[in-house]
């Protein structure tokens, strides 16, 4: 990898630099450039991954919240069943306890749609995995020749706190736009883009 | 006698308020069983596409949930049963 780093480094391209300080991160991190023992479904032997991004952690606010409401929903049911002489202590602390059983599913299914939603750069192909629910999730790729425009823009107030927002990415393909929703810096996700492009096209890469 | 006397007296003990709530109950721990299995088999799938050292830890991660999830809704349909 650091090979390709100091080959990258020769080609004078701004996104190198903006890279430096995230190599080395962690892979179970947001925005992770150059990560190492990490390998996708079809990678080819020759191809490298550049840059792999998940959605900043701003981004699951309301999750966070639906999360504390599930824990102090057991106080509601108690309050509620006490006027009730019908139920039972069982009833009353068998709701709490499935209030409680459905918040850990919740903060556990939250964290692997987060994690296994993921955007990946290589220096052949950009890749997105969507895991939208339990029953359902998305494999898109598109090679780096087929993207046509790249753009970002900013999700929301909180964007701005955090410094997050969607690139979009048009592309040539069957799939006409690709969007990596949420994802930390994108101003750098979308100039490593645009300079892997253009290395493309000059056959850098 | 007795039994013909009580013919026409309706009975609500079947349909009480505490029967409903254990229904729904009930119900709502067969759905989050069934949706934890299948969050741990997606797990499973999405573990292959996208390989990293991490994936250790959530595979384990998910072994645990749906270990927790079994033993919590046969706690909580014991609680719920008892009323």
């Amino acid at each position: 990898m650091n090979d390709l780093v100091k080959k990258l480094n020769k080609s004078n391209k701004s996104f190198v630099n903006r890279l430096q300080g995230s190599i080395g991160a962690s892979n179970l991190g947001t925005f992770c450039a150059f990560p190492e023992e990490v390998e996708f479904n079809g990678q080819d032997s020759e191809e490298h991954i550049i840059l792999l991004v998940r959605q900043h952690l701003a981004v699951l606010l309301p999750q966070y919240i639906i999360i504390l409401l599930l824990l102090v929903a057991p106080i509601l049911f108690f309050i509620v069943f006490r006027a009730m002489p019908e139920i039972g202590f069982g009833l009353m602390f068998g709701s709490g306890f499935v209030c409680w059983l459905i918040a850990l599913s919740f903060a556990v299914d939250t964290f692997f749609k987060w994690y296994f939603t993921v955007n990946i750069i290589t220096d052949q192909r950009i890749i997105d995995v969507d895991f939208d629910n339990v029953l359902y999730h998305k494999f898109s790729e598109a090679p780096l020749d087929k993207i046509e425009d790249v753009s970002h823009a900013p999700a929301g107030l909180l964007s701005s706190i955090f410094d997050y927002g969607d690139v979009f990415i048009q592309t040539a393909g069957t799939k006409p736009e690709f969007e990596f929703k949420g994802v930390p810096r994108p101003r750098d996700v979308q100039d490593t883009l645009l300079d892997l492009i253009e290395m493309t096209e000059k056959g850098q890469i | 006698m007795d039994i013909l006397n009580g013919l026409n007296t309706p009975s609500f003990e079947l349909f009480g308020v505490a029967s409903i709530f254990k229904l729904f109950f009930l119900i709502i721990i067969f759905g989050y069983l069934v949706y934890a299995i299948l969050l741990a088999l997606r797990v499973r799938i999405l573990n292959d596409t996208v390989k990293a050292s991490s994936n250790k830890f959530i595979i384990t991660l998910s072994f645990i949930h749906l270990v927790l999830a079994i033993i919590g809704s046969f706690i909580a349909v014991i609680f719920v049963l008892i009323g």
